[in-house]
């Protein structure tokens, strides 16, 4: 019993104090931006400047999903003449891009992040609200 | 909502409503694979909402007034279609029941994806990230009761806009995110729920929902017209109404019927079209957000991009975005142990989706039926309907233009459906003899070539040629 509850409060204490959550940025709207600042719990395991850079790119690749240029007024009036059957059969430009996110945030964690012991959550699994950064070192519970 | 029963999470006090603590795992299971299928994330989804074919359908839990527009919809095009298009085809033109079953599958198809789709919910934050929020908010640590209702405050486009915490789903909401009661869940963009629907209008189904109200104005305002040409007709010579009546009693009925509804429908088509002119919702604008009402000083809306068309296009025409609840995904292991059952409805329609079946057509039809979830073959199902009730009152030589057209649509539908699957698989198959394209593409050709060669008039055959330009617009905008 005792060893349980010690066991649970490390395992809460682990929780805690290993996962950083990157806020979204609404000041451009409602488009998809992460906040760039760097917060302060990863001051001692990453470079700042590699920090921002991958949020920015992550930023970068967000609006190009959003992007309301030719191909999406394209994709959007091909959709609405065929009643929108087409969302059936095709992917969309927005899916395409979040599949380019995924690997770009999974080459980042297998180049940078996980040699340091952090692992960054797609933002796609959380909602698109966080992208979430913990430490994989302190959970050290194996259940 | 019910919120009052909020307790302030205690960082020191996890919640753990979903992970098993240790002592309690070992019990119900042998080993630790467990003997069961995983559970899918609907299934334990926390919101109001039911889910059938295996989560590819969600509706909210009261479905409203959904059957009784769909049943509306029907006995009035029903009605029109037997009682006043042999009148009409007979002496005007056979144009209108094509005209009329185009406007119909439109009203139908978006009226089902309206229901039926994700309208944009969030789903509700996780522990940590709620306990992470808390730990922001409240650096004082304040306690056991309620605190007062929190709102965050961010600068748009030069204008602050209030953003509101979320007791249900404990996260803050994005702006012009609304928590609908009926549904029990945070949506996007919240434009308002809709009981004719039987859903809420969010962020990713309003398009759905505009292009529905929109087609049915077109469509009753044209049941109207051609219900008042078929009796003004029939009433001609001295007959007059009451006889035309009595000859076609489903037209007095679907006169009463257009005839109420029209105005309220083409009213909510304007006041719409008005909204998505000026990039706002129908929750915005009622509470009068960015009309000045309730400050005092200048506000405007930050999320429009100032010019109608750009409005109008980002709207209605902008990317679609993806639903963010994965209905579909499954539980990781250790979660699908402690969750409760939620309603499991129908049966599923899941055929497993292997990529090399395309050999036989049959086994290639259920496959993508299994892939897309029951709406492909119900698509179709519809269109041979409507060829079948209008080929009762068209010409032969049409009929079979049409049915050519759809072949082709269909084709072209299988060949991109092919194309989602997977690119590399179509290229080498092209070159495989055996395959399904081959054969198809041939078919594709051989068939614009008759219907240009036999075609009546230029006009059909001009439309064969865009049918075809519609193809390869389809094929190109998935390709590249």
């Amino acid at each position: 019993m005792a060893e349980t509850h010690s066991l649970q409060d490390m395992r809460q204490q682990a929780a805690i104090a290993a996962k950083v959550f990157i806020q979204r940025d609404y000041t451009n709207g409602t488009i998809c931006q992460f906040q760039t600042k760097f917060p302060s719990e990863l001051e001692t395991r990453i470079d700042k400047q590699q920090f921002e850079e991958t949020v920015r790119t992550l930023n970068n690749l967000y609006a190009e999903a959003e992007k309301l240029g030719s191909q999406s007024y394209i994709e959007g009036c091909l959709a609405c003449l065929t009643a929108y059957t087409v969302f059936l059969c095709m992917e969309t430009h927005y899916e395409k891009v979040l599949k380019k996110i995924a690997k770009y945030i999974q080459e980042q964690n297998d180049k940078i992040y996980a040699p340091r012991g952090l692992l960054l959550t797609d933002p796609i699994e959380r909602g698109l609200r966080v992208a979430v950064e913990f430490d994989r070192q302190i959970t050290v519970q194996s259940f | 909502m019910k919120n009052c029963d909020y307790q302030q999470i205690d960082p020191q006090a996890l919640p753990t409503p979903t992970p098993t603590p240790p002592p309690h795992q070992g019990e119900p299971r042998a080993g630790e694979d467990k003997p069961k299928t995983p559970k899918r994330k609907w299934e334990v989804f926390p919101g109001k909402n039911r889910f059938y074919c295996d989560g590819r359908i969600i509706v909210a839990r009261q479905s409203g007034v959904l059957p009784l527009t769909l049943g509306l919809i029907l006995v009035t095009s029903g009605l029109f279609f037997i009682f006043d298009c042999p009148f009409l085809v007979k002496h005007l033109t056979s144009c209108i029941p094509v005209i009329g079953g185009v406007l119909f599958v439109f009203v139908v198809i978006t009226l089902l994806q309206t229901s039926f789709s994700d309208p944009g919910i969030l789903p509700r934050a996780t522990p940590d990230e709620a306990a992470d929020i808390e730990k922001q908010i409240d650096q004082t640590g304040n306690t056991s009761y309620r605190p007062p209702p929190r709102t965050k405050e961010v600068l748009i486009n030069q204008q602050v806009v209030k953003l509101k915490y979320c007791f249900t789903c404990k996260m803050f909401r994005p702006p012009r995110t609304s928590h609908c009661s009926l549904c029990d869940n945070c949506v996007e963009r919240f434009d308002h729920h809709c009981p004719w629907v039987g859903n809420c209008v969010g962020k990713r189904n309003y398009r759905f929902f505009y292009t529905f109200i929109v087609s049915l104005s077109f469509l009753t305002a044209f049941i109207f017209g051609c219900v008042t040409t078929h009796l003004a007709l029939r009433a001609q010579g001295g007959k007059g109404l009451v006889f035309a009546l009595q000859e076609s009693p489903g037209s007095a009925v679907e006169l009463v019927i257009c005839f109420f509804s029209v105005w309220s429908i083409l009213g909510l088509s304007g006041f719409h079209t008005y909204l998505v002119a000026s990039n706002l919702t129908t929750n915005e604008d009622i509470k009068g957000s960015w009309s000045g009402k309730s400050g005092g000083e200048d506000v405007t809306n930050p999320y429009s991009h100032k010019n109608i068309f750009i409005n109008c296009c980002s709207v209605l025409c902008g990317p679609m975005p993806p639903s963010l609840i994965d209905r579909r995904g499954f539980l990781p292991a250790d979660e699908s142990a402690q969750t409760g059952a939620a309603d499991i409805e129908l049966p599923t329609l899941a055929v497993k989706n292997e990529a090399n079946v395309f050999l036989y057509p049959l086994d290639t039809l259920v496959t993508l039926s299994g892939a897309v979830g029951f709406q492909l073959p119900a698509i179709i199902i519809i269109i041979l309907i409507i060829i079948t009730v209008s080929t009762t009152f068209v010409p032969l030589h049409v009929y079979i233009h049409v049915l050519y057209e759809l072949y082709i649509y269909f084709f072209m539908f299988l060949y991109i459906m092919c194309c989602k699957i997977d690119l590399a698989i179509i290229v080498g198959n092209l070159i495989n003899i055996n395959s399904l394209y081959i054969p198809s593409c041939v078919f594709i050709y051989f068939t614009v070539f008759i219907s240009l060669f036999h075609s009546q008039t230029v006009l059909v055959s001009i439309r064969s040629f865009c049918v075809c330009g519609c193809a390869c617009v389809c094929v190109c905008v998935c390709v590249c």
